[in-house]
């Protein structure tokens, strides 16, 4: 795949924003800067990097991404953490918390001691806080997961660590901490234009992957994408169809993904089959194959897209349906509600009922659709770009190293 | 020789306060306690910096989830008649808005609460402004100049240039333009009220009356 370059982004983003960007580079130019997260494959954090990394040295800074190592049971323990800070219950033990400490000793030798700025990534590679030179180099964590429900235990262990460093930064304002001592910044992450799940498609592509699973081009259907995960809803969007069913002869189809090694995930995988093998009209794909090409032709040619979530992240899957014009039916809450414009890009529902209400109303009327999708697109452009995620991450490095609030004038 | 006019930009990151309302009564502890840079954020920043998709998007944040969240819309409408112009002062805008939600809750005493992910968070923007690498002296690069650059200059040299700003002009470009020889223009251009648009449009009405002063010319 071509190397994307930031002047690509143009088209998209306009040249001020390129601008800006080149400017704030300037004020850091040649700083070294070193990013550390747990995996270089798999998952929203590697994928963020994969983009932000090849950009940052674009502009004349000096970017190493580096990756922590850890045991099996380190691993776990931190899945677990994940867990935790999401709000569920897990079990959480004193060893879980000496693994952890005594990993992160193991993984000191990673950090770069000639860096400007370190930015660590997610809970994994936080204790990390511990070994810093403070006198030498800034440091920043960012949260890519909502911690505001965080089970008290873990969050009261990793939050001092957290207070070691300059900045925090959240993807929403609801994912802050009020028992923070250090500055909290709010940016939100971004969809890669560019890629297999987002590119534009030729329409004998959308062809291809939609007559592999039994639709053509022409045909309407309501579309959900998300995991095999009882937060994601799967069973109340079920429900919404069923409703909408009474007015309309238009199938449902949910793609979602489940590994396995994943029991939960399977568990849900099989209950909603079961359900859905009680209505006409729902086609489950699971594990489609090729996950990303087939997501991105299903979202394109939807006539509408549902993510009936009763507890989300960010929520990437929404920016992802929106960037294809569409007009999404979100869950009101987490970071959907951020992205959705209620009755501008799309609507916020709280029921299954609302759901469906809403799925009638864009099926009887597709110029509405059309409209709302136009301006769900509009807005993903204007904020949920790579270009937009690097300025405020520039604009948060400048203010580690000039730590203070308001406006600062840089006159070099 | 005619002056040059160096062009800024200012660009932010955003910041929680620490502040967050989920009431009336704690919305107006807010109004109170939270840092000036935080009034000026919801009131000018978070305005001029989002797409003007709804109606009620081109309200200030406080009007907006008043009427939104709280749905108390009657005072949604009187704080959203802040007219950031008729202020001096941030000071001037917060006693402003604090004498609304003052006297809109009269001896009120209990109110209703929302849940916490309905809460407003007070933000403020963490800014940093920077000059841009475009100087100009003649009308037609001050015009390419603006089409260049893109909202960070706007609101430098046109929001935030009222609160620092003492001489005759209320921003740097009708300053400038004056020097340069353009009072018609600058006077023009000082005429206009930001608040009535997005930073791109107020960017285009300048162009306009600038393309239009430089044809009559």
């Amino acid at each position: 795949m071509k190397k994307v370059k930031l002047e690509d982004y143009i088209p998209l983003v306009g040249e001020a924003t390129i601008e800006e960007i080149k400017l704030l580079a300037q004020q850091l130019k040649g700083a070294r800067i070193q990013h550390i997260n747990s995996t270089k494959t798999g998952g929203g954090v590697a994928e963020i990097l994969n983009q932000l990394v090849p950009l940052m040295n674009e502009i004349g800074l000096e970017v190493e991404w580096d990756v922590i190592e850890g045991t099996e049971e380190f691993f776990d323990l931190t899945k677990s953490f994940h867990v935790a800070l999401h709000g569920a219950r897990t079990r959480i033990t004193q060893k879980m918390f000496q693994i952890y400490k005594k990993m992160q000793v193991v993984n000191q030798e990673k950090i770069d001691k000639n860096a400007d700025f370190v930015i660590l990534h997610d809970p994994q590679p936080l204790g990390l806080s511990e070994f810093r030179q403070r006198e030498k180099s800034k440091w920043i964590w960012c949260c890519h997961i909502d911690i505001s429900e965080a089970d008290t235990r873990v969050w009261r262990f990793l939050s001092p660590l957290v207070d070691l460093v300059d900045g925090a930064i959240f993807h929403i304002p609801q994912f802050t901490k009020a028992d923070l001592d250090i500055p909290q910044y709010v940016m939100p992450p971004f969809i890669d234009p560019f890629s297999d799940k987002n590119r534009d498609l030729r329409e004998s592509e959308i062809y291809k992957f939609l007559k592999k699973y039994g639709f053509s081009t022409d045909e309407r259907f309501i579309l959900q994408v998300s995991r095999f995960d009882k937060l994601k809803d799967p069973l109340g969007a079920l429900q919404a169809f069923k409703i909408v069913q009474k007015s309309f002869n238009v199938p449902f189809v949910y793609i979602g993904n489940f590994a396995p090694d994943d029991p939960p995930g399977k568990r849900v995988y099989e209950e909603f089959v079961q359900e859905a093998n009680k209505i006409p009209g729902v086609k489950v794909i699971a594990n489609p194959d090729p996950n990303d090409l087939v997501v991105n032709a299903f979202q394109r040619s939807a006539s509408v897209v549902l993510q009936k979530s009763i507890r989300e992240g960010f929520g990437l899957v929404v920016t992802e349906a929106m960037w294809k014009k569409q007009a999404v039916i979100g869950g009101d809450t987490g970071g959907i509600r951020y992205q959705i414009v209620d009755e501008a890009t799309g609507f916020l529902v709280n029921t299954v009922e609302g759901a469906a209400f809403w799925t009638r109303q864009l099926l009887s009327n597709p110029k509405l659709a059309t409209l709302l999708g136009e301006q769900a697109y509009d807005r993903v452009r204007a904020n949920f770009l790579p270009p937009h995620y690097l300025r405020h991450l520039l604009c948060v490095l400048l203010s580690a190293k000039h730590p203070g609030r308001g406006v600062t004038c840089l006159n070099k | 020789m005619k002056d040059k006019f160096q062009f800024f930009t200012e660009i932010g990151v955003v910041r929680w306060t620490g502040f967050t309302a989920d009431s009336l009564g704690s919305l107006l502890e807010g109004l109170r306690d939270v840092p000036g840079s935080s009034i000026f954020y919801h009131l000018h920043h978070a305005l001029f910096h989002r797409q003007r998709l709804t109606l009620h998007y081109v309200m200030n944040d406080f009007a907006r989830w008043v009427h939104n969240t709280l749905e108390e819309k009657p005072l949604a409408e009187k704080l959203a008649s802040v007219d950031p112009l008729q202020f001096d002062s941030i000071r001037g805008a917060r006693e402003k808005l604090i004498r609304y939600v003052e006297s809109y809750i009269g001896e009120i005493q209990v109110f209703p609460r929302v849940p916490k992910v309905r809460e407003l968070y007070f933000m403020e923007l963490r800014s940093f402004v920077i000059p841009a690498q475009v100087e100009v002296e003649n009308l037609n690069d001050f015009i390419n100049g603006l089409r260049r650059l893109g909202r960070g200059a706007m609101l430098h040299h046109f929001i935030e240039a009222r609160y620092r700003r003492k001489g005759k002009y209320h921003n740097d470009f009708s300053e400038w333009l004056e020097t340069y020889g353009a009072k018609e223009a600058a006077q023009k251009l000082d005429k206009l009220n930001p608040y009535l648009y997005d930073l791109e449009t107020l960017r285009d009405k300048t162009i306009d009356i600038l393309k239009a002063y430089r044809e009559k010319s």
